[in-house]
């Protein structure tokens, strides 16, 4: 197992390498740069712009500029935004919470849901109950994030009035609960759009089991159904679902970023997209080189998670 | 065998099951008495695993017809049995691993793979005999020790996937008798095993009926199986009982012509002999539930056909010698029994 992890935490730092390489470039070849800006000042001249990229280090070859980033990436130092000269770190620390929150939030939300719609289409299938359980899994896969997040708002927010349509509180307020009421929104979206992610996974895991002789020597036992469901089928449906989760929970930064976009919500998707518009080189490369690690880190975590988890791969 | 004081611990009567139009099964009659092992016969898709499910109410979907009483009243109409069929599942839970069990072929699969040995035992002796704690402790131990289990403390601790085909299904008896059933229906408990392992089983379960006086409803494709355990062989074929006899006299001299078939064709029954583990060694096959004609549905395949009086009608289920009183009866279904002979 130790071996097994050994290798595996090798196989991904080389990936991270892999992944900068190819992001440094792509981010460096899109059109327009960071001078852009610098250029519209009035009284600007090229021999101040050539300065200027002088001091960024922008008129060195590209793989030159890509050794001296990686080289203090690797001492800890991600460099500074060029907007404002916050550290990349200290940015990416001060926007991780948004999005930790509405993640959280609504995985809260769609993990149970999910699950029990998976499970209750599993236990029905062939029947009315599975399609209904299918039909909605479907609907709320093919609805566009920004779009039902702007349903949301202008339902519950425009119309309604019940909660606020963005940003992280009230200015002014700032208590924990008018904090809860801005997340309602940005989460429940979030939330139902990744609520058949798990429905679908744990439909066909619990289906599987479901039809499987144990199932059926514990009913012939007389085990009655709800423990059937809730203590056998359940805790072994669960189990493959550790590395799926392991794999999508990054995936939802994605989802977070369009969510993030729609609610004026100030998380890490928001940082990116900004970024970008400035052509930020240091935030938008250490944002890639976080995300990757991340994803990395999750999948390796959901590995362990999973051995210790699962009787049957432990040693 | 039939125990005395009582009626049979199971009295099945017209017995039918059907799925929308096909009738998979129809007007199954048989008794198992008290402490009796009755061997179920008969190819594959002849109905064996159906019949079973549905007097355990454990088929869903499917419509079932007639009777199936456990604890039939006996001659001296000591007190009234439980109605199988029909019965609530509410109220038929309850009975199932306590009044009647039922195990399944495959042992590789019919445990829970993710909880220990011990879990799964605490949890029907909690269910069907009250016991928790240090109690259900004991006694799941003392039941594992009783199904020939080694090592039994360290069994607890084992999940199944750390116990070798025999042990599992050694375990999985043990969990069907936890609750103390009067009846075991085992569905091929033994096919799925190797030919030394097979005769273990057989031993344990041949066993548990002398300590614990449990009747058996034995389903198997073979033969040799059911001479080493039954006391009695109902043949199943195309969703009918073709015979029912002792197994004495079945062995001896099977006279519906699809048993002596099935008996010719088997190799070796002083042995189990792995080559006879599956029957279907008689050319032809059964015909499916929707091929059925209204006459015998043995005649496409028997040697002894003839159009007038077997394909007419359906032969009648009927006595073949006459039974002395109180002695076992012998049944057969053949039209020519008489022309036929032994
Ligand atoms: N759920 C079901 N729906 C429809 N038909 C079924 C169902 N289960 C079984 N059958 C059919 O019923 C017939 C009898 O099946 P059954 O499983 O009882 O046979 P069996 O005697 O147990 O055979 P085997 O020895 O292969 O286990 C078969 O023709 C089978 O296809
Ligand atoms: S009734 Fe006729 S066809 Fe059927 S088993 Fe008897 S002899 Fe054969
Ligand atoms: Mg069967």
């Amino acid at each position: 197992m130790t071996g097994f992890l050994l290798q595996k935490l090798g196989v991904n730092c080389l990936l991270l390498v892999l992944v900068s390489m190819v992001g440094f470039v792509l981010v460096h070849a899109t059109p327009g740069g960071p001078l852009a800006q610098f250029a519209l000042s009035p009284g600007m001249t090229s021999a101040r712009l050539a300065e200027i990229a002088h001091g960024m280090g922008l008129d060195r070859p590209l793989w030159q500029q890509y050794l001296h980033w990686s080289a203090r990436l690797a001492t800890g130092d991600w460099g500074r935004s060029y907007r404002d000269q916050t550290p990349v770190l200290t940015m990416i620390w001060l926007h991780l919470g948004a999005t930790a929150q509405l993640g959280l939030a609504s995985l809260i939300l769609s993990f149970p849901l999910g699950v029990a719609l998976g499970i209750v289409a599993a236990l029905r299938a062939g029947t009315r109950t599975e399609h209904l359980a299918s039909l909605l899994s479907v609907v709320l896969l093919s609805l566009p994030t920004f779009w039902l997040g702007l349903v949301f708002i202008y339902v519950f927010s425009v119309r309604l009035g019940w909660f606020p349509a963005g940003n992280l509180t009230t200015p002014g307020h700032g208590a924990f609960m008018d904090h809860l009421r801005h997340l309602a929104l940005p989460s429940l979206t979030l939330g139902l759009v990744s609520v058949p992610l798990w429905s679908s996974y744990t439909q066909a895991f619990a289906g599987d089991i479901w039809r499987q002789d144990h199932i059926r020597t514990a009913r012939a036992l007389g085990v009655p159904a709800w423990r059937i469901v809730v203590l056998h089928l359940l805790p072994e449906a669960l189990l493959p679902l550790i590395p799926v989760a392991g794999v999508y929970l990054p995936t939802l930064l994605s989802g977070a970023l369009v969510t993030e976009t729609v609610f004026t919500w100030p998380g890490i998707g928001r940082l990116l997209l900004d970024s970008l518009q400035y052509r930020d080189y240091p935030v938008v490369m250490g944002l890639l080189v976080f995300s990757a690690a991340l994803v990395l880190l999750c999948s390796l975590v959901a590995e362990i998670l999973h051995h210790l988890c699962d009787p049957r791969l432990r040693g | 065998m039939t125990a005395p004081g009582g009626g049979p611990v199971l009295r099945v009567r017209k017995l039918g099951v059907s799925f929308g139009q096909t009738s998979l099964v129809d007007g199954l009659n048989f008794d198992v008495g008290r402490g009796e092992i009755v061997a179920l016969v008969g190819e594959s898709g002849s109905g064996k695993s159906v019949s079973s499910l549905a007097i355990l109410g454990l088929l869903p979907g499917a419509d079932i017809s007639g009777s199936a009483v456990l604890h039939a009243p006996g001659p001296a109409g000591d007190r009234d049995g439980i109605e199988l069929l029909g019965r609530p599942e509410r109220l038929l839970r309850p009975l199932r691993g306590k009044r009647v069990s039922m195990i399944f072929q495959d042992p590789m699969s019919s445990l829970n793979p993710i909880r220990t040995i011990g879990a799964q035992l605490r949890e029907i002796l909690a269910l069907h005999a009250g016991l928790d704690g240090r109690a259900a402790e004991r006694r799941a131990v003392d039941l594992l020790a009783q199904v020939g289990i080694v090592d039994p403390q360290g069994c607890m601790r084992l999940i199944p996937q750390r116990l070798s085909g025999g042990m599992r299904q050694r375990v999985v008896i043990a969990l069907a008798i936890a609750g103390g059933p009067d009846l075991l229906i085992a569905d091929e408990p033994t096919t799925a095993l190797d030919v030394t392992i097979q005769a273990q089983v057989l031993r344990l379960l041949l066993d548990l009926r002398a300590d614990m006086g449990m009747a058996m409803v034995f389903i198997t494709h073979n033969l040799a199986v059911a001479s080493a355990i039954a006391d009695r062989v109902v043949v199943l074929y195309a969703g009918q009982i073709v015979e029912d006899a002792p197994a004495a006299a079945f062995f001896a001299a099977p006279r519906m012509p699809y048993s002596r078939g099935l008996l010719a064709a088997a190799p070796g029954l002083d042995r189990i002999a792995s080559g006879a583990r599956r029957l279907g060694t008689l050319p032809g096959q059964v015909p499916p539930p929707d091929e059925r004609g209204a006459g015998c549905r043995f005649a496409p395949r028997c040697a002894w056909m003839m159009p007038d009086p077997c394909a007419r009608r359906m032969p009648a289920l009927e006595h073949v010698a006459p039974a002395g009183p109180g002695g076992p009866p012998h049944l057969a279904r053949c039209a020519r029994l008489e022309e036929i002979g032994e």
